[in-house]
């Protein structure tokens, strides 16, 4: 201790953390500000990308009606999917947690496997299982529940059902994060005093792992803003989202400029919207975050 | 019949039993402590009583009834549990006001009954406070005022003032002693803190591994422990190996190595354990037994003397008068009346 002396110490820590900066200045900040310098390039078909600081692209996304109605489609889908994940998530998360655990490993992994399957595989899945002959309507026509195929394949029902699939278990991490820093013996205090179970869950275990459910939904929202393999394959092009949207600006319209102010756009209102949410959050649940 | 009565109460984990064929009998106001060292299977029996737990035979019975269908939201206990399990996201009032709100009692009396039970326990002022802006002691207030608000049938209290510090522990005891007279309430204490269980009850039951080894008043339990066991958890104990030699009515006369003494007590001819506790033993001039001190002990109001003897190493405990301790490595000799030898069984 006495010998350590203050200037190697206070340099210590920057030195550990050099690499995994390194690695974020090049692989993570290079890119983005690359493609923050490509939006205020312009772009015409005759000429192609010409260098300059404009803000055309910006003006285009942010008052053409077509840019709105994709963005608002984007950021009501995310809404919704965050809404349905948080609502079979939270319950899927306080069931695992009072599961034996020996049950509670095997079903962990049960819920986990969408992540281990790569993107396209599950996607492509879905799109077999949704389409108009697909196992889930066939079903649904042999049950009688419905008296001709539904159409989820190129609808937004279709990518939600998919997006919630494999984001769910990212709330379901979130909650049973929190429901792991519960005391057991405060629902049994509740019991002792009176309560019955579900009274216990809804006023003293949910607001309790509340910060646990807002970030939870935080996190599936974010994903689903900006998830793209999924509703470009279910939701095709009519249903195009932000991501999608960029995609074919970069590799249909060769308008290059266009696609990273599409994607800045993204980005930036993604990050207001985490920010403005913890804040209130934070805010309002100061007493249980300690 | 008794107030509480647990017979035959087993609980077992997997193939350990926790909990081994218990049998209480508490009266209506008593105070009574369950003490025994980890593991033993206090929590186990509380949590039994109160219904977390479900016992794999025995009976529980609360003023003549069998508790054994009513569900633990239906059966008026209070419980202080060792972690205090305050809602951390709601304030002291609300707390406290929980066990009222399940009831139904009206708004009016609610605040009048919170504020009741916060004044009992002093902390009137912090019913706004949250859980996590009041020290330890002053959660552990709450939560008693929490469970003594409802006005239960029982009072259960799990290992309430480990956490707290040795002054404010002291404070405490005195003070939940206090206030369950005053409210008259049957209360079971557990704890493995010896003081605290001698301090508090009306009668201790000494646990060991999962039964309960002996009952009694506390002056009882620790003038007459029923075993080794007892004797070394009620207070200290300096226990010796001897010999039956003779008898003359409970006066029996023992041989330990080279030493012959009279202890009091009943057991067969053979061999026997002989307690004597530290605080009985003195220094005397002459007569008595030769010992020699190997090491002195300060502990401010007493001296804890190790001493080698023939009886092999005993401790002795001596008031702090003032007088310079003996040195260590002194020659000396020491002495006990017949009457604070006990012969144990086992
Ligand atoms: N849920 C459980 N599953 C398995 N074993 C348990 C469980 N609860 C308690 N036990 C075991 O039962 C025994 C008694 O436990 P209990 O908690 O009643 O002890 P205790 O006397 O309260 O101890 P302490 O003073 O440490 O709190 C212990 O051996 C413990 O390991
Ligand atoms: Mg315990």
């Amino acid at each position: 201790m006495a010998e350590r002396s203050p200037t190697s110490h206070s340099l210590t820590p920057y030195g550990l953390s050099a690499p995994a900066f390194i690695v974020c200045a090049v692989f993570l900040a290079a890119p983005l500000i690359m493609v923050l310098a490509l939006s205020f390039n312009t772009f015409t078909m005759a000429t192609g990308i010409q260098p300059g600081f404009r803000l055309d692209n910006y003006i285009e996304v942010l008052t053409d009606d077509y840019f709105h109605l994709i963005f608002a489609r984007t950021f009501g889908m995310a809404l919704l999917i965050a809404l349905i994940a948080a609502l079979i998530g939270t319950p899927e998360a306080y069931i695992l947690h009072r599961m034996a655990p020996a049950w509670r490993s095997a079903f962990l992994l049960v819920i986990l496997g969408p992540l281990l399957v790569s993107v396209l595989v599950r996607t492509l899945g879905w799109a077999v299982l949704l389409g108009r002959n697909g196992i889930v309507n066939s079903a649904l026509v042999a049950l009688g529940l419905a008296d001709r195929p539904v159409e989820f394949m190129y609808t937004m029902t279709g990518v939600i059902v998919a997006l919630v699939h494999v984001l769910v278990p990212f709330h379901v991490l979130a909650v049973w994060a929190s429901l792991r820093r519960l005391d057991p013996a405060v629902e049994a205090a509740g019991l002792s005093l009176g309560a019955s179970q579900f009274t216990v869950l809804r006023r003293i275990v949910v607001p309790q792992i509340m910060p646990g459910i807002l970030s939870g939904s935080l996190i599936v929202f974010t994903l689903a803003a900006s998830a793209f393999a999924t509703p470009s394959i279910i939701g095709g092009r009519r249903l195009k989202v932000v991501a999608v949207t960029a995609y074919d600006e970069f590799l249909n319209s060769q308008n290059w400029p266009l696609g990273a102010a599409i994607v800045t756009v993204l980005l930036v209102a993604t990050v207001v919207i985490v920010l403005a949410y913890n804040r209130a959050v934070e805010r309002r649940y100061a007493q249980v975050f300690q | 019949m008794a107030f509480l009565e647990l017979s035959g109460l087993i609980k077992r984990f997997g193939t350990v039993a926790a909990v081994d064929g218990l049998d209480l009998a508490v009266e209506r106001g008593e105070f009574v402590s369950l003490l025994g060292p980890s593991g033993c299977g206090k929590t186990t029996t509380l949590h039994m009583i109160a219904g977390f737990v479900e016992p794999n035979a025995g009976r529980i019975a609360v003023d003549g009834r069998d508790m054994a269908a009513v569900p633990p939201n239906r059966r008026n206990i209070g419980i202080v549990f060792q972690s205090y399990a305050l809602f951390p996201h709601m304030t002291v009032a609300e707390n406290v006001g929980f066990g009222l709100e399940m009831r139904a009692v009206a708004e009016a009396e609610r605040r009048a009954r919170i504020a009741d039970a916060l004044d009992l326990v002093r902390l009137g002022e912090l019913s706004q406070r949250f859980p996590r802006q009041l020290s330890g002691g002053q959660q552990q207030r709450v939560a008693l005022a929490r469970a003594l608000v409802i006005r239960p049938d029982l009072l259960l209290l799990d290992e309430p003032l480990s956490n707290l510090d040795a002054k404010l522990r002291e404070e405490m005891r005195v003070e939940i002693r206090l206030i369950q007279r005053q409210v008259g309430i049957t209360t079971i204490l557990v704890t493995h803190d010896q003081a605290e269980a001698l301090v508090m009850s009306d009668r201790i039951a000494v646990m060991e591994r999962g039964r309960i080894v002996q009952i009694g008043r506390p002056v009882d339990a620790y003038e007459n422990p029923a075993n080794a066991f007892v004797s070394t958890f009620l207070g200290r104990a300096n226990l010796i190996r001897a010999e039956v030699v003779g008898r003359q009515g409970r006066r029996l006369r023992v041989s330990a190595g080279s030493v012959e003494f009279e202890a009091e007590g009943e057991a067969p001819d053979g061999p026997v354990t002989v307690s004597i506790r530290p605080e009985r033993i003195g220094f005397v001039e002459i007569g008595g037994i030769e010992a020699r001190v190997k090491v002195g002990l300060f502990m401010g109001e007493h001296w804890l003397y190790r001493l080698d003897s023939p009886l092999g190493e005993l401790t002795l405990c001596q008031p702090n008068t003032g007088a310079l301790p003996i040195a260590d490595g002194q020659a000396v000799r020491v002495a006990w009346s017949a009457d604070n030898a006990r012969v144990l069984h086992g």
